[in-house]
């Protein structure tokens, strides 16, 4: 009797102890293939390389971006609803959106490389060290500045983690999150100022112009310091060479790309063999379509199950041959005006689907026209001759009617505007945030066309596979 | 045998004991067989935006109000009596009411106002929220003053003929110029408006649509000499929508820069058009030869440029010393020292 009672005392200790066995705390285990980085790090190429994979790690972003951006607003349309761009374009999207996921990781990617450049800049030895460093910052803040517009709240990761770490990072306040951002972009200009690149690279007048549309997108928004910023950029002498190109259509031209205009971009290179598809998986030559520039064949009747990112009736009425004679061409394809889906032109690809179509994430007319709203700041409207002067000028570019002396240039004015000039530009819905007008537009927007519009709609959830693997460390965005 | 089954009952005893021990440390007051506790219950929570409209100006008073509750199926809103349940969307046959996930409202204007929403779970749990939302109008921006030149009236070079210290202040067509004289502690330091002549001044400026400005303009009258026709001052603002069809106004800085005539007020006529003033204000002689300072206000309307035009009246029609623009001062003189404009912020 004896024996069977302790042999049920021994059973339950075994058990206990098996149980207490499986808490994490002492559990390590390592990555057999973690990569070791020290020779890179020994090697002046190094750095370079880092900083290449960087940009690489970058070119996946336009590829996505513009579904959570043009498609999240009351710029752009599917052809056909499916999956993902359905729940976006109607408002119903749920925590497991990939888009959101891949926007999330991707972002973070680009944080990791510029992390473990400014983590080791000690060993830095190449002559141009404080370039790189600066092109680090650069990175790390605008991917942050992605993120923080994305998803609010986010982790602002400032060193290279592994993923055990992930407590020392929760969701910060977006007002830290954009304090932050503002520190990086000026560590960026202060190491840049003395280096010139092309625009496809970090430079000190991209950090300038990017940290002029953080402030003005802060929570609380920073217009004086916006002010200054744009104050430099907007002279026509300004010691960036940037300039309003005379010509609208060939600030997109496929064979002037990089041009005085573009403020940053990302480049791409033409494939010598079409991306590959679902129908060519044997052939090895062919790149996979996820890691190229992808944006130009999705937004045509050629990718994406037709094409996604079509100009919704809404901008059609606003953007029409008569209203916009330079930018309705330039804006839409023209063989397909008048049809039910209206093809973007500005991101066409170049040849048949091989794009290797640039993707412009800031240009000077942008800057032009945050300097006005810079000026008007937190009034609806402004009749200050500077602002009047920088939003002419992209009228005037654009052959539309400038707005006279002495009139008031008001805030829907400028936020039709921007609509016009940037339209497929992933600019839309962040600038109906930063206008105030995204709840009321959105909502009339979602009320015509029978979607579901709501506040919470403005941003994304953080990604349910994030939250899975975190013991649900970070909280979900309402309405998800 | 039997002793081990004796163990064994005494483990179940105190297996079942424990169970219900466990049980009965629910917090749920009367459970029923199989009810499971309700480990989410209702959160609740909510934002209010401002439409903060472009136009119309009412814009600020509708608020979109979007429910954050967390673990929620039902809503109940409350809101104060003189709040306005919105239905934006009056296409579609829903009628949004005060159990709706996400509700819009108009407030009657400025102000501090309850709202609370109490959310629940089909369980029956609820949880409830009340915020004060405050409601404001959003700022304006100061408007800039007006530019006036030679709003001292000093004598000054003009673009034909001699200086004067009406220089600036010339239009032809509907009247003669001042004239130099001194005054006021001076000397060719203010514009007469000369007895028995259609004497005046006329400037047109740039403007706000929709502002408010102030007028002040000192004058002096000469004593009255008691005669049938009593000199008086007439200020009027003149609305840019009543300028010559296709007349686009020029804002000169300097006096020597002014023309004389061709301005957006070619005859009293379009002058003393109704519509065409946004004030008109008439001074009598104050009994006083001192110097006074007289306040007038004015709204722009949808103007973006108007004019000042000024003249001594009292008249008769015709035969005054002057041009004959059916109009002639009284039997005194009036002088101004200065007229300036600015905005009311």
């Amino acid at each position: 009797m004896k024996t069977n009672f302790l042999k049920i005392l021994y059973t339950t200790a075994v058990v206990s102890l098996m149980l207490t066995s499986c808490s994490v705390d002492e559990l390590t285990i390592s990555n057999p293939n973690e990569p070791d980085k020290t020779p890179t790090l020994n090697d002046p190429s190094g750095f370079v390389s880092i900083l290449n994979g960087m940009y690489d790690g970058y070119q996946k972003i336009p590829a996505g971006e513009f579904l959570i951006t043009e498609l999240r607003s009351d710029n752009g349309v599917s052809a056909n609803g499916d999956g993902d761009f359905g729940d976006i374009e109607s408002f119903n999207m749920t925590a497991d959106l990939g888009e959101a996921a891949n926007y999330w990781t991707n972002n973070y990617k680009v944080i990791l490389s510029a992390n473990i450049i400014l983590d080791n800049q000690d060993r830095i030895q190449n002559s141009n060290k404080n370039q790189i460093i600066g092109e680090a910052y650069f990175m790390r803040a605008l991917s942050h500045f992605n993120l923080a517009r994305a998803f609010g709240d986010v982790p602002f990761i400032d060193r290279e983690i592994t993923p055990e770490d992930f407590e020392e990072y929760p969701r910060l306040p977006l007002s830290e999150v954009y304090q932050k951002i503002v520190s990086d972009f000026n560590a960026a200009i202060s190491n840049l100022e003395s280096f010139s690149a092309k625009a496809n690279r970090g430079t000190a007048g991209a950090a300038k112009s990017l940290l002029a549309k953080v402030y003005l997108s802060a929570p609380t928004p920073n217009y004086a310091q916006a002010k200054i910023l744009l104050d430099e950029l907007v002279d026509e002498n300004n010691s960036y060479g940037y300039q309003l190109l005379d010509s609208f259509e060939n600030v997109f031209a496929f064979d002037n790309e990089l041009n005085e205009e573009i403020i940053f971009a990302v480049s791409y290179e033409s494939l010598s063999t079409p991306p590959i598809t679902s129908d060519a998986r044997d052939d090895s030559s062919a790149q996979v379509q996820g890691d190229s520039q992808r944006f130009s064949i999705d937004m045509t009747a050629a990718g994406r199950a037709q094409g996604v990112n079509l100009a919704t009736p809404e901008l059609q009425a606003l953007i029409t041959a008569a209203s916009e004679p330079i930018r309705f061409p330039v804006s839409f394809l023209s063989s397909t005006v008048g049809s039910n889906r209206v093809e973007n032109n500005k991101f066409q690809p170049d040849a048949d689907q091989n794009s290797g179509r640039d993707w412009i994430v800031l240009r000077y007319s942008d800057v032009l026209l945050m300097h006005a709203e810079a000026i008007m700041g937190e009034f609806l409207e402004t009749s200050d001759a500077d602002a009047i002067t920088s939003y002419n000028r992209v009228r005037e570019r654009a052959g539309v009617a400038p707005i006279a002396g002495g009139d008031v240039l008001t805030k829907e004015a400028l936020l039709n505007e921007r609509r016009v000039e940037l339209a497929f530009e992933n600019h839309r819905l962040y600038d109906l945030i930063r206008f105030n007008q995204a709840v009321p537009i959105l909502t009339q927007f979602s009320n015509d066309n029978g979607y579901n519009f709501s506040a919470n709609d403005l941003l994304l959830p953080i990604p349910q596979r994030e939250r899975d693997v975190t013991d649900n460390f970070y909280p979900q965005n309402p309405g998800y | 045998m039997k002793t081990k089954l004796k163990y064994l009952k005494t483990y179940a005893w105190l297996f079942i004991t424990s169970i219900t021990v466990l049980i009965s440390c629910q917090d749920d007051d009367l459970p029923e067989v199989g009810d499971l506790p309700d480990l989410t219950p209702p959160s609740a929570n909510f934002v209010a935006i401002q439409k903060e409209g472009t136009t119309p100006e009412e814009d600020f008073k509708i608020y979109f109000l979007t429910n954050q509750s967390v673990s929620s199926t039902d809503y109940q809103w409350e809101i104060p009596e003189n709040v306005t349940l919105l239905d934006l969307d009056t296409d579609d046959d829903v009628t949004p009411s005060l159990t709706s996930e996400n509700i819009n409202l108009e407030f009657p204007g400025e102000g501090t106002f309850e709202v609370t929403l109490t959310s629940s779970d089909k369980l029956g749990k609820t949880s409830t929220i009340t915020k004060s939302i405050e409601v404001i109008e959003p700022p304006k921006p100061d408007v800039p003053d007006p530019v006036l030149v030679n709003s001292d009236f000093d004598k000054l070079p003009k673009s034909s003929g001699s200086d004067c210290t009406c220089s600036g202040w010339i239009n032809k067509s509907i009247g003669d110029q001042g004239e130099s004289s001194s005054g006021n502690g001076g000397s060719d330091n203010v514009v007469k408006f000369d007895n028995n002549e259609p004497d005046h001044l006329y400037q047109e400026f740039e403007v706000i649509p929709d502002s408010d400005y102030t007028v002040e303009i000192v004058t002096s009258f000469k004593s009255p000499t008691g005669g049938s026709f009593p000199s008086m001052l007439e200020l009027r603002v003149l609305a840019g929508s009543g300028y010559t069809g296709g007349y686009t106004p020029t804002y000169y800085t300097d006096t020597v820069d002014f023309p004389q005539d061709g301005f957006g007020y070619s005859s009293i006529s379009q002058v003393e058009e109704a519509a065409n003033n946004l004030l008109i204000q008439t001074q009598a002689n104050p009994n006083d030869d001192g110097y006074i300072t007289y306040t007038y206000s004015f709204n722009s309307g949808a103007n973006n440029s108007v004019a000042l035009f000024i003249r001594g009246i009292g008249g008769p029609a015709t035969g005054g010393g002057g041009g004959d623009f059916g109009y002639n001062s009284g039997d005194e003189e009036i002088r101004a020292d200065s007229v300036t404009v600015t905005a009311t912020n």
